[in-house]
């Protein structure tokens, strides 16, 4: 392929042989008659230019057309020099007629070639472009880089949208972005090329670079551009993250915002992250000021935002409280969780009929917390987000009693305002113990019969088994489970014995008797640890009986070892097993008698 | 004209091949985003655990009787 410069040295080279071809022709000398085309060209010779009589390939330009032709430089006629006898075909006329027929066939040549030359190169262009939609990039990378020089300027351009796409299909990103690039500078009007080279950008998750290709088309309205308007929200979700995490708050919210308006991801901007004051005073909070907290939130609420913004306002004030940790605050604290509740949830009731212990089986369990997890993740996350905000609210009802600022009268009915309060904790997408643990404590102290008793004891246990371990509540559990343990003795004793229902003296004179329903596995396991480190501290006081002791903590260390291996293998088979049948139990297959249908 | 027309349907064409774009957030990034929002750090705001919460009702407790005679 011909190198450009060279090709135009050439060119005009040709045009100034024409010209000289023009000038060497006689301006009075009348064109010889042709039957060729009617035009003639002529055009004065520079002054001083010369050139020898010869053959030249010449070229025309203007009017957006270009021939490429041959002409002739002819001698000149001598002037002043007598002339020797004319013979019949070679006089001036003669050497005139021949040069402008000469002239005249070159001319209807250039034309030709002049209509055939880009005729052919377009068609060469679109057998390539052809091959592009066909999804034969690599057979038309090469064409096309080799073509586009020749093309006419709108043409190049195509030829170069059209490199760079397959170029990126063919995972050269480094050479498709740099052609890209460079024809998004040289025409930053193609919104194609605007929206392929940021296409590719945020593919190499270079969001920085991908932004203000798309801040163009967006101010030009051309975000319809293929997905334009979806790249453009991942790219300012993207750096709005970047400015939270980096501490740029400004930034991210202004972001966030603009991922709204674009309307894609809107559903996934955080809805505190939509306001300055709502981030800065969260990072208040959890830096323990609850001063600059109160500042931001205050703020937040004087500016008279939309209801969600006023939630949020309210929830902030109400930590703020909370963490001021003054007289009385359980009351406002109450109070503005209230009004947070009523704003983010206003058809949703203040307080629910608290359930009372859990009954459900494994199997139910298990489908109940499969469909909690199959909800959209926007309802989960409103979910958990209320029975925060509920459990909270709860706990300020008690604190606000013990701080004698009751919000409610007499124990009985703070322990039934806390339970309808602390219902709305229990929820599907979160298993908290919390609230188990706090209604069964209210109730266990304020149990007036053996009824009352048991359902506090299994709110408890219901908290232990949700992963509560606080001493307090293990002893609570302890001490019933020893009660029941002797109770079960004395009744059987009694029973077998006399044949007659123990009295409750009975009962409460019993001695205490060993375990009669079975310990779990860590039971047995921390119990015998324990024993092993007594035994260690106590060391040589056991005199005589220490031989014999320190054996049976070797040998009760070493059956509670099996016991667990054992238990672990239990729970194998009982894995195989679900995994076998569970589809089955959950989808409701078993009749009532256990038979599989 | 037929030129441009022929040149705007190969570009929503070839510009229809790409993948649609996707918010792809690394999980790290997304949880240090969350932890910013308000309504997910409620209760760790509030420093309210199982500690707490005995505590607080232990101290309503002391106060049963009390509220009876007021």
């Amino acid at each position: 392929m011909a190198h450009p410069v060279r090709r135009r040295v050439t060119r005009a080279l040709l045009v100034a042989g024409l010209l000289l071809v023009a000038g060497a022709t006689p301006a009075a000398a009348a064109p010889a008659p042709s039957p060729g085309p009617a035009a003639t060209v002529v055009v004065p010779l520079p002054a001083g230019a010369t050139l020898p009589p010869g053959r030249y390939q010449v070229t025309l330009r203007g009017g957006g057309r270009q021939i490429t032709t041959t002409g002739s430089v002819l001698p000149a006629a001598p002037s002043a020099a007598p002339s020797p006898p004319a013979e019949p075909d070679s006089g001036p006329g003669a050497w005139i007629g021949l040069g402008g027929a000469v002239l005249l066939a070159g001319i209807g040549a250039g034309l030709y070639l002049a209509t055939r030359g880009p005729r052919s190169r377009r068609r060469e262009f679109e057998r390539l472009a052809g091959q592009v939609e066909a999804g034969e990039y690599q057979a038309a990378v090469g064409g096309l880089t080799r073509l586009e020089s020749q093309l006419p300027p709108a043409l190049r351009a195509e030829a170069r949208f059209l490199c760079g796409f397959a170029l990126y299909q063919l995972g050269d990103l480094d050479e498709a972005e740099h052609r890209l690039a460079a024809l998004n500078r040289e025409d930053p009007e193609s919104s194609e090329v605007a929206y392929l080279l940021a296409y590719l950008r945020v593919q190499r998750r270079d969001f920085e670079r991908a932004q203000p290709v798309l801040a163009a088309l967006d101010r030009r309205g051309r975000l319809d551009v293929g997905q334009a308007r979806r790249l453009y929200g991942v790219v300012q979700y993207q750096l709005a993250g970047r400015a939270a995490s980096e501490g740029r708050i400004d930034d991210a919210v202004t972001l966030f915002r603009d991922v709204e308006r674009l309307g894609d991801f809107r559903d996934r901007v955080p809805a505190d992250l939509r306001s300055k004051q709502i981030v800065l005073g969260t990072r208040a909070l959890l830096d323990r000021d609850p001063a600059t907290a109160r500042r931001h939130f205050e703020e937040l609420r004087d500016a008279g935002g939309d209801d969600d913004q006023q939630a949020s306002a309210a929830l902030g004030l109400g930590l703020t409280v909370w963490a001021e940790n003054k007289p009385g605050a359980g009351k406002k604290v109450h109070q503005l969780l209230s009004r947070c509740l009523r704003l983010l949830d206003p058809d949703g009731p203040a307080t629910r009929r608290w359930p009372g212990p859990p009954s459900e089986t494994v199997a139910d369990e298990i489908s109940r917390v499969r469909r909690a997890g199959e909800a959209p993740a926007a309802d989960r996350e409103r979910a958990r987000l209320l029975a925060d905000i509920h459990l909270l609210r709860g706990c300020a009802l008690v604190r606000a009693f013990a701080e004698e600022t009751p919000l409610l009268g007499s124990e009985r009915q703070l322990l039934g305002g806390t339970a309808e309060r602390l219902a709305y904790a229990l929820t599907d997408v979160r298993q908290l113990a919390d609230p188990y643990l706090v209604v069964g404590l209210l109730r266990h102290h304020l149990a007036r019969d053996a009824s009352e008793r048991r359902t506090a004891i299994a709110e408890l246990q219901a908290a232990q088994a949700l992963g509560a371990r606080d001493p307090l509540l293990l002893e609570i559990l302890h001490r019933h489970e020893r009660q029941t343990q002797r109770r079960r003795a004395v009744w059987s004793g009694h029973a077998g014995r006399y044949g007659r229902t123990p009295t409750v003296d009975d009962v409460t004179s019993a001695a205490p008797v060993g375990p009669v329903s079975a310990p779990t596995v860590a039971e047995l396991s921390e119990r015998a640890e324990l024993l092993a480190a007594r035994l260690h501290a106590m060391g040589a006081d056991l005199g005589d009986s220490g031989a014999a002791a320190t054996a049976l903590a070797a040998r009760l260390e070493q059956e509670s070892a099996e016991l667990t291996r054992r238990a672990r293998a239990v729970e194998a088979t009982e894995a195989e097993l679900l995994a076998l049948i569970g589809g089955r139990l959950l989808a409701g297959d078993f009749d009532e008698d256990g038979s599989g249908t | 004209m037929t030129a441009d027309r022929e040149i705007t349907r190969r570009h929503a064409g070839l510009l229809d091949r790409l993948k649609r774009p996707e918010l792809d957030v690394d999980e790290t990034d997304d949880e240090d985003l969350r932890h910013l929002e308000l309504r997910r750090v409620v209760l760790e705001v509030a420093e309210l655990d199982h500690a707490q919460e005995i505590a607080l009702v232990r101290a309503a407790v002391a106060r049963f009787g009390k509220a009876g005679q007021a």
